[in-house]
């Protein structure tokens, strides 16, 4: 596997209400197995509610191990001004490289105004909005380009890529979009990410893991078995989510 | 031995497929020794006649490959035709694929034809996970009026956002006679705590090949966090239980 690899999908949090426990030193311990430098880091819940204190555990988590974590902000849209401030806040105080919107988490639809607002105050801050991506309401591919096409100017990132049943919607809405990417994390189709390279380029399509319920060495398995030529690997491996972070104005 | 405990054989009325000589070419590289297989949905509906045709194929593998009878339960003769494939000895089984044939998993129907496989001593799988037609409390459901082992697809779950995740630890728990096939369910780790909660007997490596990759499946499993004592038995010790393939020889 070509090194350095970015996992840009890994959760740090816990969950007691699902039996989701996910501390950071178990993150340390996948990404050590999986021979993976450095993974973006979010929240199972979202700030303010139900985690007011998200974002500052996670900048701390960010702190105990440099270089090791990068972080989005998790946010729940339907907290308007506060939710902005804390996107503001956690970008360009705590350092984040992004946010993450959950809609089934947060019964926010993805271009419901409430997270529009999120969505382009990113954008304005240059940062990309992972949107969980698959089969559930308000998280299909063709949901999620409804926010898509409202700010052009965003970084849409489709994580999970779909999902189960939606892949080649991901696949369509991709080819129509060129302000998505997506990424993939926890799909179980090695084929269909060989097939999203071919389709809309290497340049957009990004490795993530979903760990540590999906830990970065099975999923990077799957990399390994999509076909890509090393230079394709090297840019969704790495190349693709550090040009991302990198056009972060923190 | 390493078993995969259900592959789909045949071109699929919904697109795609692979044979099963296909299958089998493939299952080498994969590590695996021996294929449980079940028909894709033909595209002229006949699925007794597709499962007949894979009897036949099974028992011309040189014993790499058994298969189960996948029927319909709103055909009427579905009960005459799964007697008869049933006495073929390369069926093990019954297939009930509630997405594909549109009927709730737990339904009379459905019911009639897993008891009268149980009655020959052998096993249901039943395509799981579903929304409105097979969620995991509904193969609970089910396996609670069986006198014989059901076995889930997708550890009972489609969903990404890992929603399905405690209703299919409930229906473990619900019904000991309810096991889970290991792909195609999200969370990785789920594989490692279905079998610290309900044993190493409960779970089964089962790819649902070519719908999930046949060699990425093997490795989910061999990934997971487990005793090696245990993942042999869910890489294929439970399966040659279940479906009585010592006997294959």
């Amino acid at each position: 596997m070509i090194e350095p690899v970015i996992d840009a999908h890994f959760h740090v949090d816990e969950v007691p209400a699902l039996g989701w426990h996910m501390p950071p030193e178990l993150a340390i311990e996948q990404l050590d197995a999986a021979g993976v430098q450095t993974a973006v880091i979010m929240t199972i819940t979202d700030a303010p509610e139900v985690n007011p204190t998200a974002l500052e555990m996670i900048a701390d988590v960010c702190a105990r191990w440099p270089g090791r974590f990068e972080a989005y902000a998790r946010i729940h849209p339907w907290y308007g001004d506060e939710a902005e401030r804390l996107l503001v806040r956690a970008i360009r105080e705590l350092r984040f490289v992004g946010l993450k919107l959950h809609p089934v988490t947060t019964i926010a639809h993805p271009a419901d105004e409430s997270s529009l607002r999120l969505i382009r105050a990113a954008a304005r801050l240059g940062a990309p909005t992972l949107i969980h991506c698959g089969d559930d309401p308000f998280c299909t591919p063709l949901e999620l380009e409804q926010a898509a096409v409202r700010v052009p100017e965003a970084t849409i990132v489709f994580g999970h890529m779909g999902a189960y049943y939606h892949g080649q919607d991901a696949l369509a809405v991709a080819e129509r979009c060129e302000n998505v990417v997506l990424e993939t994390s926890a799909c179980p189709y090695p084929d269909l990410i060989g097939e999203a390279v071919r389709r809309i380029g290497a340049e957009r399509v990004i490795f993530g893991s979903d760990g540590p319920g999906c830990p970065p060495a099975i999923e990077l398995e799957k990399l390994r078995r999509a076909g890509l030529a090393p230079a394709e690997l090297r840019k969704v491996l790495h190349d693709n989510q550090r040009a991302l972070m990198d056009r972060v104005a923190r | 031995m390493i078993v995969d405990a259900l592959v789909y054989a045949g071109a699929s009325l919904y697109g795609g497929g692979r044979s099963l000589g296909e299958l089998l070419a493939d299952a080498p590289a994969a590590g695996l020794d021996l294929l449980v297989s079940a028909p894709a949905k033909p595209s002229d509906y006949d699925l007794a006649g597709a499962s007949e045709r894979l009897a036949e194929e099974c028992g011309a593998s040189g014993g790499r490959a058994v298969c189960l009878a996948r029927l319909d339960p709103w055909q009427d003769d579905a009960a005459e035709r799964l007697a008869a494939l049933l006495a073929h000895p390369s069926v093990r089984g019954l297939l009930l694929h509630p997405w594909e044939e549109t009927f709730a998993a737990n339904s009379e129907r459905a019911l009639a034809l897993a008891a009268q496989t149980a009655a020959h001593g052998r096993p249901v799988i039943v395509e799981a996970g579903h929304p409105l037609v097979s969620e995991a409390l509904s193969l609970a459901d089910l396996a609670r009026r069986v006198d014989g082992t059901v076995v889930m697809t997708r550890g009972g779950q489609v969903s990404m956002s890992g929603l399905a995740q405690q209703s299919a630890d409930l229906a473990l728990a619900a019904a000991p006679n309810l096991c889970a096939l290991s792909a195609g369910m999200y969370r990785q780790d789920w594989l490692e705590s279905c079998v610290r909660q309900f044993g190493p007997e409960r779970l089964l490596h089962g790819s649902c090949a070519p719908v999930f990759d046949l060699g990425y499946e093997v490795e989910r499993v061999r990934h997971a966090e487990m005793g090696d004592d245990e993942r042999a038995m869910v890489m294929g010790g439970n399966a040659t239980t279940l479906f009585g393939l010592a006997r294959e020889g």
